[in-house]
């Protein structure tokens, strides 16, 4: 028994003494433990935080990816635009210097055939032309030489390489190509101007002369461009010294005008007598029997000879002169079938309702009398002469005839097949993502179809910005949304029509949230490409449509209006027609020449034109 | 859409910018908004009596600045009843609801059993207005339906338009009052209630 309990003893002390021993080694390793748990614990902590601040960094480098790949897009967009205008510029300088060395040939043959001893000036101006030719050809034969456009040519090839996946990197290298050939460009378009460009004229009567001169100075270090036109005639021919100087730009008669080029938006008037009484366009007034009047050849505008400065431009040729069935007639119908390809009764319209219609509350929102805007509509599709619009008393009938016009089209503006096209891109919620696929949707329309737009958006926003109207672009939106957007196929059922009511509007808040300069390249394409001193409200307005990429022609039409100058003066030989100047001889062939310059001159303040006699 | 034999709809028609949401929403909500917000479609429930039971009153508020004749004709054969809605500051209003009698008077047949109010609204603006009285009173004797000036502005009419044009149902019994009857918001809230009081 005893030694039973001690032996159990024993084996609670040895128990024990393993229980002390091992008491005395856990603790401070538990410690150490909980010690590394604990730094392990904060490892982990650190290791998480970075994980956390490098995802951040993540996503912020993938929206400025996203940004910078639709600011890409956008380049590219810009790139092909410009490319294009680039080959339309050289189409045009092609066609230039053929007229130039008509014009040369000309000279030389009428010398030889009147066996006429050249006169000083007609001879400076033979060796300015065959100078220029001498130039010209050498530019051909030799493609490095200093042909203008070719530096616009490297550029185009380098930008339009742009591909997909280019780094960011490379953008910044691409732009800053741009700015640099911007600034070649300009440079050698001034140096080259910097010259005196003397037109001249004489003419020997049998008993008089008449000596005209119109000499042209662009000086190299961009100051004032200057004109000066002189007129000489010996004294005894008063005709022609009391009519042509004393209103030298807008009495001319009209076939003294230069003829515009076929797509471009001057009028080709006429002048006629009055028999029966029409409406003149610009005033509204009767033009009154016997008198003169101009009637313009392509869209039949009638005009008193005073009011031809205000007739509404452009001309649309196409227009008035074939009727057509409405019911069948599409938006290409109507349009002209050169560029802008804009329905003249769009025109009209939105001309009238610029004019007056900016105060009304409600336009476009409130209708007209229906029987009214029938007639008005019937009128200027089919009628023969132009409705004065400003006789029509009220304007929410005009507003009816253009929503009536677009509506009742046998397809939407915005087409059957890109419906679905811009209702989705117009759902997307990012703005910039939205945007570039419109962009895109809008290059895929039918041309009559993309300017009528253009026009209309211009338009419409010219509203929205009128407080008076109460019309923003939400009501606008609401207003045109199922005029313009329309649905995907000719007859929908009610459900398609309930379902794409609602999502019409979105679509022309976004198209009307697109800047007015992007609108206006197609709205107005000779106007934002060359002729910008017509329309003088639009350089104001230039805001770069793609922010950080600046369009090298843009820049150079705000800033130097000399160049821009030089740029309609291409525009206006361009439309020399010889034969055309055969017709006429002395004093009238030198309006032909002198009378273009004038009238874009006179845009200018900082150009003296001064006529002596 | 599901068909609920149970819906009454109402559909107003109108001119531009005359106030037919604002009428809608004068009745509906009881509020007036001076805001200037053109209309696509709405549309609004109501819960009235009918034949001693209960049914929705459903208010299409429908588009006034552009007609598109395939919504209009569908607006007509869904409706069940009709408020024309003109300005009396805009004889050119009245004018443009000529077509829209015309084309209910094309798809429903006849108007003889079709409840159908002429109203002029804005009769709060006297000063401006172009259409009188009688005028409107003489085109709604021609058309053989009720007239009624009202103002969304001023709520003047705007209820008694409503519980008239419901008077003038013969094929049915309706009140705008759900007296005597139980809403199913009211049954709902009794349910309520009666869990309440067991716990």
């Amino acid at each position: 028994m005893e030694s039973a309990a001690g032996n159990l003893y024993n084996q609670f002390q040895s128990l024990r003494a393993q229980v002390d021993g091992l008491n005395e080694g856990i603790e401070p390793q538990f410690l150490q433990l909980a010690v590394n748990f604990e730094e392990c614990r904060k490892k982990w902590l650190r290791s998480g935080e970075e994980l956390v601040s490098c995802k951040e960094m993540l996503t912020k480098a993938e929206t400025e990816r996203g940004a910078l790949e639709v600011k890409l897009k956008h380049a590219r967009n810009q790139v092909d635009v410009e490319i294009r205008r680039r080959q339309k510029a050289e189409a045009v300088y092609e066609k230039l210097e053929r007229q130039l060395e008509l014009i040369r040939e000309l000279l030389v043959s009428e010398n030889n055939g009147n066996s006429v001893h050249l006169n000083e000036e007609q001879r400076s101006a033979l060796a300015f032309l065959s100078a220029h030719s001498q130039a010209a050809q050498a530019a051909k034969s030799n493609l490095n030489s200093s042909r203008r456009l070719n530096t616009i040519d490297e550029s185009a090839s380098l930008l339009s390489d742009i591909s997909y996946d280019q780094t960011d990197d490379s953008l910044d290298w691409d732009t800053s190509t741009m700015k640099t050939v911007r600034l070649r460009k300009r440079q050698k378009r001034v140096s080259h101007a910097s010259t005196q460009i003397v037109f001249s004229c004489i003419n020997d009567f049998v008993n008089e002369s008449v000596v005209a001169k119109t000499t042209i100075t662009v000086p190299v270090n961009g100051g004032a461009v200057e004109a000066v036109s002189t007129i000489e005639t010996v004294p005894y021919w008063t005709r022609s010294r009391k009519k042509t100087p004393s209103t030298p730009v807008s009495d001319f008669p009209a076939q003294m005008q230069t003829p515009k080029p076929k797509g471009g938006k001057k009028h080709h008037f006429v002048s006629k007598t009055v028999i029966k009484s029409e409406f003149c366009v610009p005033c509204g007034k009767r033009t009154k029997f016997g008198k003169m009047y101009l009637r313009c050849q392509d869209c039949r505008a009638v005009t008193h000879p005073e009011c031809r400065e205000r007739c509404p431009l452009p001309c649309n040729p196409n227009a008035f002169s074939t009727p057509i069935k409405n019911t069948e007639a599409t938006l290409a119908d109507f349009a002209p079938a050169t560029s802008p390809k804009i329905p003249a009764l769009v025109i009209y319209c939105i001309k009238e309702i610029e004019h007056r219609g900016l105060h009304e509350i409600g336009l476009y929102r409130i209708s007209g009398h229906e029987r009214m805007v029938k007639e008005l509509k019937e009128k200027l599709i089919r009628g023969k002469t132009l409705p004065p619009l400003n006789k029509v008393e009220d304007i929410n009938v005009i507003t009816g005839v253009l929503k009536d016009f677009l509506r009742n089209l046998p397809e939407p503006l915005l087409t059957f097949h890109l419906n679905k096209a811009f209702m989705e891109a117009a759902e997307i919620q990012d703005d910039d993502n939205s945007l570039a696929v419109l962009y895109q949707t809008i290059s895929e329309l039918p041309e009559p179809n993309r300017d009528t737009l253009a026009c209309l958006m211009i338009h419409l926003q010219k509203v929205s910005q009128s407080v008076d109207t109460k019309m923003d672009v939400n009501n606008l939106a609401r207003v045109f949304g199922p005029t313009l957007v329309g649905h995907a196929v000719p007859d929908p059922d009610p459900m398609t029509i309930l379902h794409d009511t609602n999502r019409q509007p979105r679509v022309i808040e976004r198209l009307l949230s697109i800047p007015t300069n992007y609108w206006s390249q197609f709205a107005y394409p000779d106007s934002t490409a060359m002729d910008s001193a017509h329309h003088s409200v639009t350089p104001d307005r230039k805001v770069s449509m793609l922010g950080p990429v600046t369009t090298p022609e843009h820049q150079m039409m705000a800033k130097t209006p000399s160049s821009t100058s030089l740029s309609q003066r291409m525009i206006t030989i361009k439309c020399f027609k010889i034969k055309d100047i055969q017709h006429y001889s002395g004093i009238e062939r030198l309006w032909y020449i002198v009378s273009p310059y004038l009238r874009e001159f006179k845009d200018f303040t900082n150009i003296s034109s001064s006529l002596k006699f | 859409m599901p068909e609920q034999s149970n819906d009454y709809r109402v559909v107003v028609f109108g001119a531009g910018g005359v106030g037919k949401s604002s009428l809608v929403l004068r009745f509906v909500k009881g509020t007036f908004r001076d805001t200037y917000i053109p209309t696509v479609e709405d549309t609004y429930r109501q819960v009235i009596s009918c034949d001693k039971s209960v049914c929705t009153l459903q208010i299409t508020d429908t588009t006034g600045s552009h007609q598109f004749p395939a919504m209009q004709r569908l607006s007509i054969s869904k409706g069940h009843a009709f408020i024309l809605v003109y300005s009396i500051t805009s004889r050119q209003s009245l004018e443009e609801l000529k077509p829209i009698y015309q084309q209910v008077l094309a798809i429903k047949g006849s108007t003889e059993s079709i409840p159908i109010m002429l109203v002029g609204n804005k009769s709060d603006e006297m000063a401006q207005r172009e259409v009188e009285t009688k005028e409107g009173e003489a085109q709604a004797t021609a058309w053989k339906c009720a007239f009624m000036e009202t103002s969304a502005k001023t709520n003047s009419n705007v209820k008694e338009l409503f519980q008239e044009l419901l008077a003038l149902e013969k094929k049915r019994d309706m009140s705008l009052s759900i007296d005597g009857k139980r809403s199913g918001k009211q049954k709902r809230a009794d349910k309520l209630k009666g869990k309440c009081s067991v716990m």
